[in-house]
């Protein structure tokens, strides 16, 4: 089954559960929640970067699509939609928190790569750099850019999700690429 | 195509994002250009490390409670001044409260206007009666003074007890 497929299914599926929840049975949206949670949590953690906020505007996420899913018109663009609802909620919301997310992975780096070979410790390094780059993205770019790496959405798909143009998510991958090749350069050899 | 010219599209190129016939002269170029080819494995070469980064997982427990928690959310009734979050109803109340606030201290001011018009036009009434009381009393006295006048003397026409209750009548309605 190709991927496109895949994603008409879910859709599919998705359509249903909300036809079941509109007809008032309050199980189907927990099934839409347990379905796509980690998808909008783990987009919420990488624009955040902190678990905390992660959490906060995941949650919040959910519950602004329960509250407007009658007014969904295209029910099978459930995901893009709650995307929608997820990267608006990051770009808008206040951090309570740093950007943590790197440092807490870069102690994570550091135990995995103990005994490693030098190759794997420059490796290592040269990802973490790629993460500290990533970290002071500003969140647009940041946001397009993991959509793009992570979730492998195509930029018409990134426009959709964000509401940007497809020229404007094409350019906020490529200056985020830009800013990080730069830094990565500074440091180490590519 | 030269390297400046390809350099400028090497991005775009592993990305797709060219049109065909551009995209056909990057390809041409980057398979005769080993310092633009490179260029290109260095892009990738860090896409992937970028797409290697993993985040850390919350943990089990962390999903497991993400649905009652959620479901606990959508349960808490919400906070009183939640309809301020939405546009339409934050500019009515915005309204609503500022003629909540300014219409008695517009009515205050109004009705202070109506009693100040009143009171001035009270007083000008009791001027104007003054005036005109004096006015008669003033004729009078001008008259007398003026019976005086052709008499070219007024101690001759008034006696000093007339002179002297005229001067007290005068003083006391100009003291009044």
């Amino acid at each position: 089954m190709s991927n496109q497929e895949v994603k008409v299914n879910s859709g599919q599926e998705d359509a249903e559960w909300i036809g079941l929840f509109l007809q008032g049975k309050e199980e189907a949206f927990n099934r839409l929640v347990l379905k796509h949670k980690e998808k909008v949590y783990f987009l919420a953690l990488r624009v955040l970067g902190n678990h905390h906020d992660a959490e906060e505007a995941s949650q919040e996420a959910f519950i602004k699509a329960y509250k407007a899913l009658e007014k969904l018109k295209e029910r099978k663009y459930f995901f893009t939609w709650l995307y929608r609802i997820t990267y608006n909620v990051c770009m808008t919301r206040k951090k309570t928190a740093r950007f943590t997310e790197s440092l807490d992975s870069a102690a994570e780096l550091r135990d995995n790569s103990f005994g490693q070979g030098e190759e794997s410790v420059e490796k290592d390094q040269l990802k973490q750099a790629v993460k500290e780059m990533m970290g002071i993205l500003p969140r647009q770019q940041r946001a397009v850019f993991v959509m793009r790496i992570y979730d492998e959405m195509k930029f018409e798909e990134i426009a959709r999700a964000t509401g940007l143009t497809t020229g404007g998510a094409k350019a906020n991958f490529f200056n985020a690429v830009q800013k990080i090749k730069k830094c990565v350069r500074a440091k180490y050899e590519l | 195509m030269n390297c400046k010219a390809a350099g400028k599209h090497i991005e775009q190129y592993a990305e797709g994002c060219l049109r065909a016939e551009t995209a056909s002269e990057v390809k041409s170029h980057l398979a005769s250009c080993g310092k633009c080819a490179s260029e290109l494995k260095a892009y990738r070469k860090l896409l992937n490390f970028a797409a290697e980064i993993r985040v850390s997982d919350p943990g089990k427990e962390f999903w497991d409670n993400y649905l009652p928690n959620l479901r606990e959310k959508l349960s808490a009734p919400a906070p009183w001044y939640n309809f301020l979050k939405k546009p339409l109803t934050a500019s009515v109340s915005v309204v609503l409260l500022l003629l909540i606030v300014l219409a008695p201290l517009a009515a205050g001011r109004i009705s202070r206007a109506v009693r100040v018009r009143k009171a001035s036009a009270a007083s000008l009434e009791t001027v104007m009666g003054k005036i005109s009381s004096n006015h008669e009393w003033f004729a009078a006295a001008i008259e007398e003074y003026q019976l005086a006048s052709d008499a070219s003397n007024v101690s001759e026409v008034l006696s000093s007890e007339e002179k002297d209750r005229l001067v007290a009548e005068m003083t006391a309605e100009l003291m009044d």
